[in-house]
């Protein structure tokens, strides 16, 4: 049996990446990135616009409903882009393929991925909590 | 309104805020005031009241009024003429209310007038009917018979709401409704006229969203412009194509929906407000700047095609295909379901433009 991950790296490395999928990463609509993992070299100026867009497209929800973005989804003719925000968190999870990949499995590696975050931080965060409490 | 039927009271309504010509008669003074004040709350708050003959003191505190005490006939005819000339350099308009008003001044001094005026009387009507004063419309109520000289405005829909609402309402609270609508209907025309003067084009999709209203208080503000104003601004503004009003209209069956909107390029050329939701149309543009650097920078990206942003409440639906289509529905519909019920109707719309087209509509 596997040791537990203990970093976010390690965490997402247990993920590969479906069938022309050009990367995923955790972003933080500040425009940090947590973590990367793409195909090839990490194209850093598109997460950047990445996370402006998230940052844009939440000052917009949130004037009209009060709420922020929890899914995206963006086809264009040859690229797709999908946005899945972590619970209860401020990380988006951004994930980047072709026009070809199959927009189901990545779905699935979305929803795997942010499970097996949510575990990841929820395991981090309780020794935090208990010392804070002591 | 005691005695009156539904329409009656819109059309009261209406021809008050038409600025038709109305006559109050009794042979009871007492009772055609009665009937005035029962009236009153129907005359536009931004109106200047122009009070002449007889009329109750207690009237002299309505705010902004103006009196004429002048009794000759002469005078009072031309003053009513100069107010009225004024109104065209952008003086209130004005709503004469004359009382106690005997035969030869409903002739000689209010009949000169074309619109904005009422009057008290206790003459019966072959006293002082001629070629100008004709009875359109005449009804019974407080012990009063009014008479409208003017056709009734044909549409009253605006009005129609309005007293069907206030049905079982105070007359207070009938008194706030009619004024709020008369006041942004008012207010509008100005906004209208200063985007005009300030050069900006102006398209019914536009003024909707910015106005927060719909068509058919455009119209009226429009309306409302020829009659207090003597403006017409309906060639100012361009109007939305029919296929697409017909599209938008197709999309209110769409029950999750709040907001539709169409851009041409980043013209507004069509929107419908569903339900209510304050959601700037413009604020598109941010997403989708983003979305074509976040492209730019990725490279070989091609088109956008489609875009969906899903959040707690609500959810964004933006389809650029010949035009920019916006969609804001509520969360939770499946979205499978929506994309497709939304293609489909943007298939129809396509369809449609091009069978207009054909045919020289649209």
């Amino acid at each position: 049996m596997s040791s537990p991950p203990t970093t976010l790296a390690q965490v997402a490395d247990r993920f590969p990446l479906v069938a022309d999928q050009e990367g995923f990463a955790l972003i933080v609509p500040d425009g940090t990135v947590l973590f990367a993992k793409f195909a090839g070299p990490t194209p850093d100026k598109v997460l950047d616009h990445a996370a402006r867009l998230l940052n844009s497209t939440n000052a917009v929800t949130s004037l009209s409903s009060s709420s922020v973005v929890e899914q995206m989804q963006v086809e264009w003719e040859e690229r797709v882009l999908l946005i899945k925000r972590q619970k209860d968190k401020s990380v988006y999870i951004v994930l980047i393929g072709k026009k070809t990949m199959n927009l189901g499995l990545a779905k699935i590696l979305i929803k795997d991925l942010s499970l097996a975050l949510e575990k990841f931080l929820n395991t981090n965060k309780a020794p935090q909590a208990r010392k804070e409490k002591a | 309104m005691s005695g009156l039927k539904d329409y009656e009271e819109a059309a009261l309504l209406s021809s008050i805020w038409h600025r038709n010509r109305i006559v109050i008669y009794s042979a009871d003074p007492e009772a055609s005031q009665r009937a005035f004040y029962r009236l009153k709350p129907f005359i536009p708050l931004y109106r200047t009241i122009v009070l002449c003959g007889e009329f109750p003191k207690e009237l002299r505190y309505i705010q902004g009024a103006k009196f004429i005490d002048s009794g000759e006939d002469d005078v009072q005819k031309e003053a009513f003429l100069q107010s009225y000339a004024e109104e065209e350099l952008g003086s209130p308009p004005v709503q004469i209310v004359y009382f106690r008003a005997g035969p030869k001044t409903l002739r000689n001094v209010l009949g000169v007038l074309p619109q904005g005026w009422m009057a008290t009387t206790s003459c019966k009507p072959d006293l002082w009917k001629d070629e100008n004063l004709k009875i359109q419309y005449d009804l019974k109520f407080d012990g009063a018979q009014v008479f409208l000289l003017d056709p009734v405005p044909e549409n009253m829909l605006i009005e129609e709401m309005i007293i069907d609402e206030t049905k079982s309402c105070s007359p207070g609270i009938k008194e706030f409704k009619v004024q709020v609508k008369q006041s942004e209907v008012h207010l509008g025309f100005k906004a209208l006229l200063n985007e005009l003067e300030s050069g900006s084009s102006l398209s019914e999709s536009y003024i909707s969203e910015m106005l927060n209203i719909r068509h058919r208080t455009l119209d009226k503000i429009i309306e409302m412009g020829k009659r207090e104003r003597r403006m017409d601004l309906s060639s100012y503004i361009q109007r939305t194509a029919p296929y697409i009003i017909g599209f938008l209209k197709d999309m209110e069956t769409f029950k999750e929906l709040y907001l539709a909107c169409i851009f041409e390029g980043k013209n507004l050329v069509g929107y419908a407000k569903y339900r209510d939701i304050h959601f700037p149309t413009i604020s598109i543009f941010k997403i989708l700047d983003e979305l074509e650097a976040m492209a730019a920078a990725a490279g070989d990206s091609g088109r956008l095609k489609f875009v969906e942003i899903n959040t707690r409440n609500i959810k964004i639906i933006l389809n650029p295909s010949t035009n920019l289509f916006g969609f804001v529905l509520e969360s939770g519909s499946n979205p499978l379901m929506v994309r497709y019920r939304v293609e489909d109707s943007l298939e129809d719309l396509l369809r449609r433009k091009g069978n207009l087209s054909d045919k020289g509509g649209a």
